[in-house]
């Protein structure tokens, strides 16, 4: 809350000062919050920025003031224009432009009354027949109304945006960005891997948050993300024992990992990121039945926003936070991981992952087309925060339903159209008769309780497929296995965490 | 900041605004440069930035160390400092 009062009070500063260094500034301030805690400190720490705010910031108004000045001294006898930027133009200039734009309206509606009402009332609201009318000329018909209607078509038209950019510019306003992925996406993937390479990312952010990764392992991955020689087998397990994912985990997401840890070794000696484990810290190992699994695998949620707030939120740390869409997405209100890191301060921004699928599986938008990709999209004010969020956000694959795409998230990454999307599969030869493969088989008799085949040739597969038709109520040979079941301990608290592997 | 203060006995207690506005000014006057961000993992992994003397701003640094230096030698002369001072 104190480090919002002294964001706003950094406005009173010129804007340049600001971008330049405003961010530090809130660094310096939470550096000393945090050594200053206690009553008499914290009120000395206000007095101090207080005295600061009045001595400062006059000083940096003048010396905006003199740039401003200099500018325009090196073209003496010139007409020079003054280049203001983000700074505030003073009273009076306000005063004169007032003056100005005042006069311009009522000229402009004193020639509405001399002849042009008829064009503005009929030809354009009335979409009638234009009369032919002497005083008026062609061009200033048609010039006005086209103005007015293309003032106003940037509300309701999307502003597609570099994906990465957009994310690097999300950063610059908030500290928390989330992203709702789709599960084993190639070309989502592609595009995060990118992402975690660029220099502007990496300078800003933090941290990265993700649910695949089991926190058991997470010091294995701190040494991995670091560029340290660990055996690769070692950090696997983060991603292949994960309790939220009983089946192979996508290569996609080892990939990630990779191109941090490629991100990284190639920043030496700067700012370095950190991957941090979502994941609860289950042992597959130690886990025998769905009673030992339950705890884990019912808190899924809770544990992840609790890395977000013990190793993001109390650093003061920027972090990306990648998990499923299904975790993120806004029903009614944001779901747990963002109330609960809201409740701590954070203001986050929130992508999902959408398609081009806005009704059913072939009612794919064509607007969509003109988009390049990756890209992504903010959704208030234009028609794709006002399409049903969930057909674009699943591929078309389930029904819509009321929920509005603004209403689920702030934007949209788009990747592609629907059909060009690619699912990355673990190829057969690291699961079939494999030690691997045979622990898989025994996590999905432990839940959901049955096998499921998990073995393709194919590695590469279309991300959506058709929705086939529900089975018929006749049980035949190859319908599913009922669930069990769910384990009573579900409900009980996540046990102690053990020490980290 | 706390290292201002400590140096100057809590005499001097530099706000953010003070501070930045300083290091703009001796930005402006190529007395200091700025170097690569990086972080200090002492200082919890955040970003820092880190700004180094010019070869000009040691040079003025140097001569204005001389100058002072020259003051408390005619102080000590003139018998106007003691105790902690000479």
């Amino acid at each position: 809350m104190s480090e919002k009062v002294y964001a706003a009070l950094l406005h009173i500063y010129p804007a340049r000062f600001r971008e330049a260094y405003g961010e530090d500034a809130l660094q310096l301030f939470r550096d000393r919050s945090r050594h200053e805690r206690g009553l008499f400190p914290q009120l000395r720490l206000w007095l101090d920025l207080l005295g600061d705010l009045v001595l400062s910031a006059p000083l940096e108004h003048r010396r905006a003031q003199t740039a401003l000045i200099g500018s325009t001294a090196g073209s003496a006898g010139a007409p020079t224009f003054l280049v203001l930027e983000n700074n505030a133009p003073h009273l009076g200039a306000q005063f004169c432009a007032g003056l100005l734009s005042l006069t311009a309206f009522i000229a402009i509606l004193v020639a509405i009354g001399n002849g042009w009402n008829y064009r503005f009332q009929s030809a354009w609201f009335a979409n009638l027949p234009p009369r032919d009318d002497a005083r008026l000329s062609q061009p200033k018909a048609t010039l006005l109304p086209a103005a007015f209607a293309f003032a106003q078509s940037p509300a309701s038209q999307p502003q597609p945006q570099d994906a990465t950019s957009a994310i690097v510019d999300a950063f610059k306003t908030h500290d928390i960005v989330m992203f709702g992925e789709w599960h084993a996406n190639k070309q989502e993937y592609a595009w995060l891997c990118g992402l975690v390479g660029a220099s502007e990312f990496d300078d800003r952010v933090d941290d990265i948050v993700v649910e695949f990764g089991n926190s058991l392992y997470q010091k294995s991955v701190d040494r991995y993300i670091a560029g340290e020689d660990v055996p690769i087998e070692q950090v696997r397990k983060a991603w292949r024992n994960v309790i939220g994912a009983v089946g192979p985990p996508s290569p996609v997401y080892e990939q990630f990992y990779k191109a941090v840890r490629d991100a990284n070794m190639k920043r030496r000696g700067k700012h370095q990121l950190r991957i941090l484990l979502g994941d609860p810290y289950g042992d597959w190992e130690k886990i025998k039945d769905a009673e030992g699994l339950g705890p884990y695998l019912t808190h899924r949620d809770e544990w992840y926003a609790q890395v977000v707030k013990d190793e993001v939120l109390a650093k003061h740390h920027r972090a990306l936070l990648i998990m499923g869409s299904g975790h993120f997405i806004r029903r009614n209100g944001p779901g747990l991981v963002e109330r609960t890191i809201r409740a701590e301060g954070a203001n986050p921004y929130l992508v999902v992952f959408g398609t081009n699928a806005v009704g059913g599986f072939d009612d794919l938008d064509k607007r969509f087309d003109a988009w390049p990709a990756p890209t992504i999209i903010s959704l208030s004010g234009s028609w794709v925060g006002d399409l049903p969020a969930m057909p674009v956000i699943n591929g078309g694959i389930a029904p819509a339903t009321p929920l509005k795409l603004a209403d689920a998230a702030d934007a949209m990454l788009y990747v592609g159209p629907r059909d060009s999307l690619t699912e990355l599969r673990m190829p057969r030869a690291e699961l079939d008769g494999t030690p691997y493969g045979n622990e898989l088989n025994r996590r999905l008799m432990i839940f959901p309780g049955h096998p499921i085949n998990f073995l393709y040739d194919q590695t590469e597969v279309p991300q959506f497929n058709r929705p086939q038709p529900p089975p018929s109520s006749q049980p035949g040979p190859a319908a599913r296995p009922a669930m069990p079941p769910p384990p009573k301990s579900m409900n009980d608290p996540l046990p102690p965490r053990p020490p980290s592997q | 900041m706390r290292q201002v203060e400590e140096q100057t006995c809590g005499q001097t207690r530099l706000g953010p605004g003070t501070l930045y506005g300083s290091i703009q000014s001796l930005l402006e006057e190529n007395l200091v440069e700025e170097v690569d961000l990086r972080e200090d993992p002492k200082l919890g992994h955040e970003r820092r930035r880190y700004y180094r003397l010019t070869s000009a701003g040691r040079k003025l640094v140097r001569s204005e160390a001389e100058r002072l230096a020259g003051l408390l030698r005619v102080a000590r002369a003139k018998k106007i400092l003691r105790g902690d001072y000479v």
